[in-house]
């Protein structure tokens, strides 16, 4: 159970290699057949994500959620992404349209990448960077362009705003997120997302780092445009922001990479701070799943309790609470970690 | 301050989560209807008395009232009836204005449609009462006067115009002559029961007006000694359905006359004289039939919740009487015309049907 | 380098997920910031008041009714008083407590609404879902009383269509004892939260200078420390019967509107235990002749306070069974008009927080 994943690709290496295949081209293939399980598991994982958001918010709302399609609704979501399949694909006519088309395109692709370091369990990441930790930072800051792609294709002033809000928004949001990481690569003494992991084999990171935990998870919020930070979207003034033009599969694609990045933002943060895949009884993969599923449902039940924040007020929060506030705690880091080495630990 | 207010707000969501949920399945659970509920608006045709008070009551013009006049009787009768739901504000005040409680709210309230046409309400003369020599000219509007004898033609009219007045307002033309409540509620029970009484009553009150009262009071003295007390109502014999809306409001705003004569028979033509009475009899049956036959499918919990007691029954009943129509047409007799049979014949159908199919609630349809 | 900027126009409206109705407001803006707001009106008339011309007195009740649909039996109050004013007709005791208790009951029902929407427009999707969840047991009471759920058109010339029935005691009482936990779980997700604080403090400040003089009325002018309400001011119906208080905020802001409506619900469900308490046995019609016709050339306005404000109609009788002229000083009109003066300076989110704040029903304001 423990190694189902690991012996899947080895047989298939193996196979391959029986076959009479270079070791570069057997390398290859299995990139390839890796990505698209990626692929497969990250549609599908939204698929069950929309069906859980909406239960969710129903039960929060003390209404049932979708129950009409299948036991308990959960095949809700597949009707509606045939729906959103099979509708008109409407390009308004002073759009930039090379610009228009791309861009969900590429907000899904820079999403996609993010998992390409993260340990889906052990010895299970497809990518072991040594900078793993960097590379997801500035992979994930991306997704600012597309949605600043979207917003400026689309010739509406709705949209513009949404995407210009998404700019400020990021650019506010990376500082505090790097910063509060810092945190845990002091500790962990690597930017290797498997060190990490491997770093908190005897206590977690959360035990440790409980202020970088509450400064990523809100930077995270702010990152992944949700509620109470859902600025580029802000459906009560902007109508739907920078994705007001967007229709059928390419507004799908828009609404698949969010919660894409959702899926990943979380996973890292079970990865720093919950112990990644480590724990007992469980093979590993289910740990992280298990781990994962969690912090989202926290990122869900924010969003239905809260209102969304004002723009001047999120840029305040930023600069004047956060970033000092990370910035405090890697000093408080720094100088915990010397008094260990001090102590002989 | 410093999110101690958003952690509250957390907690009283995640409460919440786990509490059940308030929300109704809507299409398999029924939503729960007050009494009261105005739901689809209604029309009882056989107890229309043509008086047209809705048509002028209705702010929105929803209503439309075409009349006819049979030979020889100066009453005015229902030809077609409608309703136009699409332009209907559901105010009650058709249903409040309505003097024998014709019009009412039925508890149905899906009333979507596919086109503008399916929301309009008609009510036909059903055709069997149509008389023969009528039938090809279509619902004539008014009856022609024939020439020759004005002023006798300008009393009969007078008289008539006297006589509906009395039938349908009666508390507010006897109070002019019978000074106290009592006395009026037990002269229009007398003025109901007998036509004579009525129709002297009327040639009295275009005559002469203080020897109308002289005989009425009269009248009531002798009625007071010997008839039933005003009070006591026998229980409606018809069966036909009322919304509890319609009921009340006739209660309330129609003086206590309205319903004894309501007791009658549930049928609002009692000044009908002057056809043959075997024919008469009839004819009233067969409206009677046909109304019910039309109230048991359009609202069949109500009807039928007269008769049989659980909801359940009410619903293997109901499915019954839509899937063969023998059936409901021998139920509808049966209720015309003895209550107790028709309630005994519905529980062994709804017994059988129980039997048959066990652990299906719903209609066998 | 310098980077010369122009101001832009963003539309809200009138299709839009926070604007109450079909309502246009068209804001120029710098960035982020409101330079000046445009309402554009009249996407929801309906000439009311012209209907009322080709109605009789009674035939209007319903489309009184309608003008504003979240408290529909306070504007249908206000007119039904005006005509009974017009012609001199009485009311009894009873139907003017009955009176009492279902309006208030629809000015709770208002007010919930309005904290439930204004919760949407900051996005908090679960405080309206609450609010909505206790106004349906209000719409309950409307249901079982008058056998309609939003515009029941309940009152009549002279008194009410129904007597209470015999369930709603019970039903009303529950709500009573219930309301201030109610309130508590608004206060919890919604008043307290920092970030609807944030948004509402300080946020649209209506000056009392500035409501007086645009004639704001209503739980607005109230919230601008103003203590104006016409229950108390100038009493109608049976109102100066009831020991109430007349809640008043003095900052004028965002927050100061929504405390002074949450208020006013406990305030209402006071009102309405009193007028339970001392509610006579007896008549709930007076007597109303068949056709009513005012004398010629006689005229009335008539005002009271409805949810929104004050709401007063004028009516000139020309002899017939219908009015010559019906006029509607719309509360929800006038409020709306401090908008722009509100939100000048202010972002782009506080336009939306303003128009939820204002409470502005659009049945009414365009008529």
């Amino acid at each position: 159970m423990e190694n189902l994943f690991i012996n899947i690709a080895r047989t298939l290496s193996d196979w391959l290699l029986q076959l009479g295949l270079s070791h570069f081209w057997t390398d290859l293939v299995l990139l390839v057949v890796q990505w698209t399980a990626i692929i497969l598991i990250i549609t599908l994982n939204v698929i069950i994500l929309v069906w859980l958001e909406r239960k969710i918010s129903g039960f929060i709302q003390q209404r049932l959620g979708p129950n009409r399609l299948g036991p308990f609704g959960c095949f809700q979501t597949i009707a509606d992404t045939l729906k959103l399949l099979t509708k008109e694909d409407i390009i308004p006519s002073q759009t930039d349209k090379l610009i228009f088309k791309t861009a969900p395109m590429f907000f899904i692709i820079v999403s996609v990448l993010l998992y390409a370091v993260i340990p889906m369990g052990k010895d299970m990441v497809v990518v072991d960077l040594n900078v793993g930790l960097f590379y997801f930072i500035s992979v994930g800051s991306l997704t600012t362009i597309a949605i600043l792609m979207a917003g400026w294709s689309s010739n509406n002033k709705w949209s513009l705003l949404g995407a210009m809000r998404s700019v400020a928004q990021m650019i506010s949001y990376e500082i505090p997120l790097a910063f509060s990481l810092l945190g845990v690569v002091m500790i962990a003494g690597s930017l290797n997302l498997s060190a990490i992991v491997a770093a908190q084999s005897n206590i977690w990171f959360i035990v440790l780092q409980p202020v970088a935990f509450v400064t990523y998870f809100i930077a995270a919020t702010a990152e992944l445009n949700r509620g109470p930070f859902d600025m580029p979207e802000a459906e009560q003034e902007l109508t739907a922001g920078a994705y007001t033009e967007y229709t059928g599969m390419r507004w799908a694609l828009f609404f698949l990479a969010e919660y894409t990045n959702l899926v990943a933002v979380s996973a890292l943060a079970a990865t720093l701070f919950f112990g990644g895949w480590q724990g007992p009884l469980l093979p590993s993969w289910m740990w992280i799943i298990i781990k994962t599923y969690l912090i989202m449902l926290v990122f869900m039940w924010m969003k239905w309790t809260f209102p969304r924040i004002r723009m001047d007020h999120l840029m305040s929060l930023s600069w004047k609470v956060l970033v000092p506030v990370s910035l405090i705690n890697i000093l408080v880091t720094g100088v915990g970690i010397e008094i260990f080495k001090g102590m002989g630990w | 301050m410093f999110g101690k207010g958003l952690l509250k707000g957390l907690g009283i969501t995640a409460k919440h989560t786990f509490e059940r949920e308030i929300t109704q399945q809507y299409p398999e659970e029924r939503p729960h209807l007050q009494d009261r509920f105005r739901g689809s608006l209604a029309y009882d045709y056989p107890k229309c008395i043509a008086c047209g008070l809705c048509i002028k009551a209705c702010p929105n013009n929803v209503l439309t009232l075409e009349t006819y006049k049979d030979e020889g009787s100066r009453k005015k009768k229902v030809a077609y009836y409608a309703i136009d739901l699409q332009y209907c504000l559901f105010c009650n005040l058709c249903v409040e204005i309505c003097p024998t409680a014709t019009l009412y709210f039925t508890h149905e309230f899906e009333l979507t449609s596919y086109d503008r046409e399916g929301i309009k309400k008609e009510y036909h003369r059903p055709p069997e009462l149509v008389p023969a020599s009528k039938t090809a000219a279509g619902p004539a509007e008014e009856d022609k006067t024939p020439p020759g004898g004005e002023t006798d033609d300008k009393k009969v009219r007078q008289m008539e115009a006297m006589k509906t007045a009395l039938l349908k307002n009666p508390a507010k033309t006897l109070g002019k002559i019978l000074p106290a409540e009592e006395d009026v509620a037990i002269m229009s029970s007398l003025m109901q029961e007998d036509d004579k009484i009525l129709t002297k009553l009327a040639q009295l009150l275009v005559e002469d007006r203080d020897k109308a009262a002289k005989v009425a009071t009269a009248w009531v003295k002798k009625g007071r000694s010997s008839g039933p007390p005003p009070g006591a109502v026998p229980p409606m014999a018809d069966g036909t359905p009322r919304s509890a809306a319609g009921q009340s409001s006739a209660e309330e705003t129609a003086p206590p006359a309205a319903d004894s004569r309501e007791a009658e028979g549930g049928v609002g033509l009692p000044a009908e004289d002057k056809a043959p009475l075997g024919d008469e009899a009839d004819d009233k049956r067969v409206r009677q039939v046909e109304a019910l036959k039309t109230a048991l499918l359009n609202n069949p919990a109500k009807t039928l919740g007269k008769i049989l007691p659980a909801e359940e029954d009410v619903v293997i009943m109901s499915g019954l009487m839509k899937a063969d129509d023998k059936i409901l047409a021998k139920l509808t007799q049966l209720l015309v015309e003895d209550r107790d049979k028709a309630a005994k014949v519905a529980t062994a159908w709804v017994a059988r049907e129980k039997k048959r199919n066990p652990g299906e609630g719903g209609p066998s349809s | 380098m310098f980077v010369e900027s122009e101001p832009y126009i963003i539309n809200i409206g009138p299709q839009h997920p926070s604007t109450h109705g079909g309502m246009h407001v068209e804001a120029l803006m710098d960035g982020e910031e409101v330079v000046n707001v445009t309402i554009h009106l009249g996407y929801v008339h309906r000439s009311v008041e012209k209907i009322a011309e080709s109605r009789t007195y009674t035939q209007f009740i319903p489309y009184a009714a309608r003008l504003d649909y979240m408290s529909t039996n306070l504007p249908a109050w206000g007119y039904v008083e005006a005509v009974e004013k017009l012609s001199g007709l009485t009311v009894p005791e009873r139907a003017q407590y009955i009176r009492v208790v279902m309006g208030e009951l629809s000015r709770i029902a208002s007010h919930m609404m309005f904290v439930g929407s204004l919760a949407i427009d900051l996005a908090a999707t679960t405080g309206l879902l609450y609010c909505l969840r206790d106004r349906e047991r209000i719409m309950d009471m409307l249901e079982m009383t008058s056998g309609q759920r939003l515009l029941s058109s309940y009152m009549r010339l002279g008194g009410v269509s129904h007597d209470l029935p015999e369930e709603f005691f019970p039903a009303v009482k529950s709500f009573l004892t219930d309301v201030p936990a109610m309130l508590d779980e608004y206060n919890g997700l919604i008043t307290g939260n920092e970030i609807l604080q944030a948004r509402c403090n300080g946020i649209g400040v209506l000056t009392p200078e500035t409501a007086l003089a645009y004639g704001v009325t209503g739980p607005n002018l109230r919230a601008s420390g103003i203590s104006y309400d016409l229950r108390r001011a100038d009493p109608y119906g049976i109102y100066d019967r009831f020991d109430f208080n007349i809640p008043v905020a003095q900052k004028g802001d965002c927050m100061a509107r929504l405390m002074v409506r949450l208020e006013e619900i406990e305030q209402s469900a006071r009102i309405i235990k009193q007028a339970l308490e001392q509610m006579p046995e007896g008549e709930i019609l007076g007597k109303v002749p068949k056709v009513l016709k005012p004398e010629k050339g006689r005229e009335v306005y008539h005002r009271t306070e409805s949810a929104k404000g004050e709401l007063g109609y004028y009516l000139l009788a020309d002899g017939t069974d219908k009015p010559a002229r019906l006029h509607v000083r719309a509360p929800s009109f006038i409020n709306l008009m401090v908008l722009p003066i509100i939100s000048r300076g202010s972002k782009l989110q506080d336009i939306i927080t303003n128009i939820a704040t204002l409470d502005p029903v659009l049945g009414e304001s365009d008529r």
